[in-house]
């Protein structure tokens, strides 16, 4: 059905080869022009990449490591300064809190991870199958996709929780429908923009048809741009992700996640501010990590640069 | 959940996609198209509110009954109230009868306080609105500056400076930012109140923590666009014809700054329209948000389902404002 002569990408000379157009496609954007280096490099972004792998390596490997359990009642050690013994001090129940900290971001990132890829697929099936229908069928997507989205995740959440009841499962699932249609809508543009491009028409010209088109020939193509989304969304998803379990939607005590340990150190926050700060500044570290990836991943894949 | 919207249209923007959309949408349709809309949207949205509602575990009469003092219920005053409340009827009748109502302006009664859902809604509406006013006021006042700012000492220290801030106000998460201000100036130095009331002091706090992630956004916003509108051949011209440095701000690159964030922005103020939920519950602000947490923890069906259709009309409506102000700003997107 594909002829070697057709051309696959628009950044490509119409005589290339299928091999060659795979390589590409991997590149997605970036190929468009001969790669630039800017002038001057932020030298802060060679240091992200370790810092996301100390960052996963932390919450994957940490709990194995420093094997305190996050559980375990201390009544005579509450809200202990740091120590060698608990280099974060202890809660108010005696509990360490560097180990409360390291099971909360398996807990956090492992959720926002698996949140990102089941709603970036689900929005990428529904935007793909809305473009491949077209017509009443596709308008009634978007319709219904938009009145989604005039709906405050928060209160969709809520309710959904408020439904299932309360834990972690439950609160994946709700932050899952509430956030996929953003991803439909944003998807949809993306696919639109792409089929547009002339190199469509020689894909049809050479007689590919719809669903081969969209799957050989745009999908490739938006791939470079739907990573960085996902990566630039991550970090709102983690932020959802807390925001719900402070409200008390998602895991419950006393295993400990990072949204519900800042609720539960809310009480006591005037006498001991510590135990609040910390888990909100793991937060705030890790979707400022998540959040610069995102930013470095666009630079490089960002046609337009 | 204001945090996630808020990086959300970040990424949108910046990756392009967001504008990509806007500009479609206005090649093809007029205002009167997306306002005859309107009434699609807002039923598909009652609908859906009206089934999570239904499928929620727990029988409304009886919480009813047992929030009225009575508890245990007693099992002929709950049938009572399940017949008063036609709870009996299937849910397309339910839904149906709903409607009709609701066409006429009648959206129920609160199954807690029996005030009418209107009444309740638009009791909490002013505090919704005086947050989202002030919070967009000064996240625009900051955030324009500082962009244009950056843009203008690309690459010096006050614009990696403003960047790092900027990357970092987005990344803060709002409820535990709002819970370290009211430790430091409402606990610590007293400054402030710790709870939200309103008044001019007690503003301050809640606007602060919904500004933040918002002038974040805004101010890279504004820095990317002040770029792209400074190498363009309009204002060298502009320039090489000797306007004064602050007549070219006003009339070339302000107006151009404000179409890119304007979408983007009138998103934003939808949200907060609809009520910040979270920064409201947090700071006890009397508004609409606060009442939709607390109307969905009490399985309050009407107020709910109230709640959502007034947040579906509030997002079409500001979008709709936020587009006609791009081509009001904008002559080449005048084609409406």
């Amino acid at each position: 059905m594909s002829s070697p002569t057709q051309p696959t990408t628009s950044a490509q000379p119409p005589h290339a080869t299928p091999s060659e157009s795979i390589a590409t496609a991997r590149a997605a954007g970036a190929t468009f022009q001969p790669r630039r280096r800017p002038a001057r490099r932020n030298p802060g972004r060679l240091l992200l990449p370790p810092a996301l792998v100390l960052l996963v390596l932390l919450a994957l490997l940490g709990p194995l490591v420093w094997d305190r359990s996050p559980v375990a009642h201390q009544v005579l050690a509450t809200y202990q300064g740091p120590s060698l013994e608990h280099p974060a001090g202890t809660d108010a129940y005696g509990r360490d809190l560097l180990a409360r900290l390291l099971v909360g971001a398996r807990w956090t990132l492992l959720g926002a991870l698996l949140v990102s890829v089941v709603i970036s697929v689900v929005g990428l099936l529904v935007a793909g199958s809305a473009v491949l229908l077209g017509g009443l069928a596709e308008r009634l997507i978007c319709r219904s996709v938009e009145a989604l989205l005039a709906l405050p995740s928060v209160v969709l959440a809520l309710a959904l929780t408020a439904i299932l009841g309360p834990s972690f499962r439950n609160l994946l699932l709700a932050l899952i429908l509430a956030s996929w249609p953003w991803y439909a809508q944003v998807d949809r543009a993306l696919l639109r923009r792409e089929l547009a491009q002339p190199y469509i028409d020689g894909a049809t010209v050479a007689g590919a048809g719809r669903t081969r088109t969209l799957l050989v020939h745009v999908l490739p193509n938006v791939a470079g741009p739907l990573l960085v989304l996902v990566t630039a969304n991550l970090g709102s998803v983690i932020l959802g992700l807390a925001a719900l379990s402070f409200l008390g939607l998602g895991i419950q005590p006393p295993t400990p996640e990072w949204g519900a340990m800042v609720s539960e150190a809310r009480i006591t926050f005037q006498l001991h501010p510590w135990q609040m700060l910390a888990p909100g500044l793991c937060i705030m570290l890790t979707v400022l990590l998540v959040n610069l990836a995102g930013d470095a991943l666009r630079d490089r894949f960002d046609p337009r640069r | 959940m204001t945090t996630t919207s808020h990086s959300r249209t970040e990424t949108d923007a910046s990756t392009g996609t967001g504008t990509g959309t806007h500009t479609h949408r206005h090649a093809h349709t007029t205002p009167l198209h997306r306002l005859l809309a309107i009434g699609p949207v807002l039923v598909v949205l009652s609908l859906l509110a009206f089934c999570l509602q239904a499928l929620t575990p727990g029988d409304p009469a009886r919480l009813l009954v047992e929030a009225s003092g009575v508890v245990p219920a007693p099992p002929e005053l709950v049938v009572a109230k399940r017949d008063e409340l036609g709870l009996d009827r299937p849910l397309a009748v339910r839904y149906l009868a709903w409607l009709g109502n609701a066409l006429q302006g009648d959206f129920g009664h609160s199954y807690r306080s029996y005030e009418p859902v209107s009444t309740l809604y638009l009791q909490r509406l002013p505090a919704t609105a005086l947050l989202a006013l002030s919070a967009t006021l000064v996240s625009l006042l900051v955030a324009l500056p500082l962009g244009m700012l950056a843009a203008y000492q690309r690459g010096g220290w006050l614009d990696r400076s403003i960047r790092a801030v900027a990357v970092a106000g987005a990344a803060a998460p709002g409820f535990w930012v709002a819970l370290v201000l009211m430790y430091v100036f409402g606990a610590r130095l007293q400054w402030l109140p710790v709870f939200g009331s309103l008044s001019l002091r007690g503003i301050i706090l809640p606007t602060v923590v919904v500004s933040l992630p918002l002038i974040a956004m805004l101010t890279r916003l504004v820095r990317a666009a002040t770029l792209e509108v400074r190498s363009s051949d309009f204002l060298l011209v502009a320039r090489g014809k000797g306007l004064h440095p602050l007549t070219l701000v006003r009339r070339h690159l302000l107006p151009n700054v404000l179409v890119s964030i304007i979408p983007v922005a009138g998103l934003e103020v939808a949200g907060l329209l609809t009520g910040a939920a979270v920064v409201e519950y947090l700071f006890a602000w009397p508004g609409v948000g606060r009442l939709a947490i607390e109307a969905v923890l009490l399985r309050d069906t009407p107020v709910v389902v109230g709640f959502t259709v007034a947040a579906g009309l509030i997002v079409v409506l500001t979008t709709l404002v936020a587009d006609l102000l791009v081509a009001r700003l904008d002559p080449r997107l005048r084609n409406v």
